[in-house]
């Protein structure tokens, strides 16, 4: 029976930070973490350009451009919440242009030849029969077995979000024995497309400068969109969605895993 | 490497002869050229991770060299390292909110966050469920989750653990519409939380 041996979930968001600010006794000034909390925390540095540190269960890492709140544990929903209350609240003006929730799973699926086969099914031999490369004869028991060992499939966002889905699976080097199977889900949300093209004038099919000028409209209808999101509020709107479907696909992988 | 009199790691009462300092000398000079050549060996080591033109010695990628100025291996920095107290494999979880507070338990009304087909359902739960940090979040109309599931420690060992997590952001919020007794906007409230 395959078994969930560690999860984890982060959000990245991409903008502009300063990393000098953020610190566990910044924090908990802030309220956002307890004292106590905060004096538990783990320092690695904080940096002009870099500042890294744990607390609450919590790892952050924040760079010029991006910031990282890590959960390697429940309560998920804290990743959420800090990152409302430190851009709606504290640092309501940080500019914030892209953000990704993501999660990801090791699981003991209890067989390795149970992984070799689900590999095989996701990657079937029959093209690679056609290259030097041999996979038949081989055999897990002398650790010589080929196969997957990172496959990413890639979907478009059904939403009104631009960004996409990616869903990743490798064998887990954490779970020995080769029984693990490590499956992570990236939600990516980009900017909103403009989907309604009623204001967007009809192109003549033989005027080439109006096609032109339609997609600078286009172009500039997106920018304006993207300019106009609040990631922050999209962020926190969605985060319990995305992660819900997100276990669900990785408990789907995991079980169809198990069943192979 | 030389190895050290009695009198100077050992017995404080032994007596301090002409001799003895003289052996007490010769044995920390040697100790000061012991240190200086270790010295020496880890400056040598040093200098040859930092060499630029040695591509096996240095941990830096090659546009990174002028950056860092020998001073500190940012690459390093970057690589995944995980930390925290433990990890879990959630087995159950639940959300809801608090409806009333008892002497050492408080009663809260949850639902099932994994299958929302089923009804509502009132559960009773015990203060000693409550972390430290907790306690100063449980009032009345506080939404909060309750995940139940097989945890790991630092040392491995697997647990059974529930954990009661006030939400951070949502409460003040929940509280205010609770004072105000607005149902469908709390419920509403707890679906996006």
């Amino acid at each position: 029976m395959e078994d969930v041996v560690e999860q984890g979930c982060f959000v990245v968001l991409v903008g502009s930070f300063n990393p000098t600010i953020f610190s566990p006794y910044w924090l908990a000034e802030q309220g956002i973490v307890s004292s106590d909390e905060a004096s538990e925390a783990v320092v690695e540095i904080i940096h002009k350009e870099v500042c890294r540190f744990s607390v609450a269960n919590l790892k952050f890492e924040v760079l010029l451009g991006q910031l990282v709140i890590f959960a390697e544990a429940e309560p998920f929903a804290r990743v959420s919440d800090t990152v409302a209350l430190l851009f709606l609240e504290k640092l309501p003006h940080t500019p914030i242009t892209a953000f990704t929730i993501n999660y990801y799973l090791h699981a003991n699926i209890g067989d390795p030849m149970k992984r070799v086969r689900f590999g095989r099914l996701l990657a079937p031999l029959d093209i690679w029969s056609e290259t030097e490369l041999v996979f038949e004869g081989e055999s897990v028991s002398e650790g010589n077995i080929g196969g997957v060992v990172d496959l990413t499939m890639q979907v478009a966002r059904a939403d009104d979000y631009d960004g996409y889905t990616r869903v990743a699976i490798q064998p887990s080097y954490t779970i020995p024995d080769n029984k693990g199977l490590f499956v992570q889900i990236l939600d990516h949300f980009g900017a909103a497309v403009a989907r309604d093209s009623d204001e967007v004038e009809k192109p003549d099919r033989n005027a080439a400068a109006k096609r032109k000028a339609i997609k600078r409209k286009a172009s500039q209808a997106i920018a304006e969109d993207r300019a106009k999101i609040d990631y922050v509020k999209a962020l926190v709107a969605e985060f319990n969605g995305s992660l819900e479907r997100s276990i669900r696909i990785a408990s789907k992988i995991v079980e169809r895993a198990g069943a192979a | 490497m030389a190895t050290a009199p009695a009198y100077i790691l050992g017995n404080p009462r032994a007596e301090i002869g002409k001799k003895d300092i003289e052996r007490r000398a010769d044995f920390m000079s040697s100790q000061f050229e012991r240190m200086a050549h270790e010295a020496a060996e880890v400056g040598k080591s040093v200098a040859s991770d930092l060499n630029p033109d040695d591509d096996e010695a240095t941990p830096y990628a090659p546009n990174q060299r002028k950056d860092v100025e020998n001073v500190l291996p940012l690459a390093a920095m970057f690589r995944t390292k995980q930390v925290g107290r433990r990890s879990m494999n959630t087995l159950q979880k639940w959300e809801g909110f608090v409806e009333s507070i008892g002497p050492d338990y408080f009663v809260a009304s949850v639902y099932d966050v994994f299958d929302r087909s089923r009804s509502r359902e009132t559960a009773t739960i015990p203060f000693a469920v409550l972390e430290k940090d907790e306690q100063s979040y449980l009032k009345i109309g506080a939404p909060f989750q309750l995940i139940a599931g097989f945890s790991k420690n630092a040392k491995g060992t697997r647990e059974k653990e529930t954990i009661i997590y006030f939400r951070r952001y949502i409460s003040a919020a929940a509280n205010s519409i609770s004072k105000k007794n607005d149902g469908k906007v709390l419920a509403s409230l707890l679906r996006r939380a």
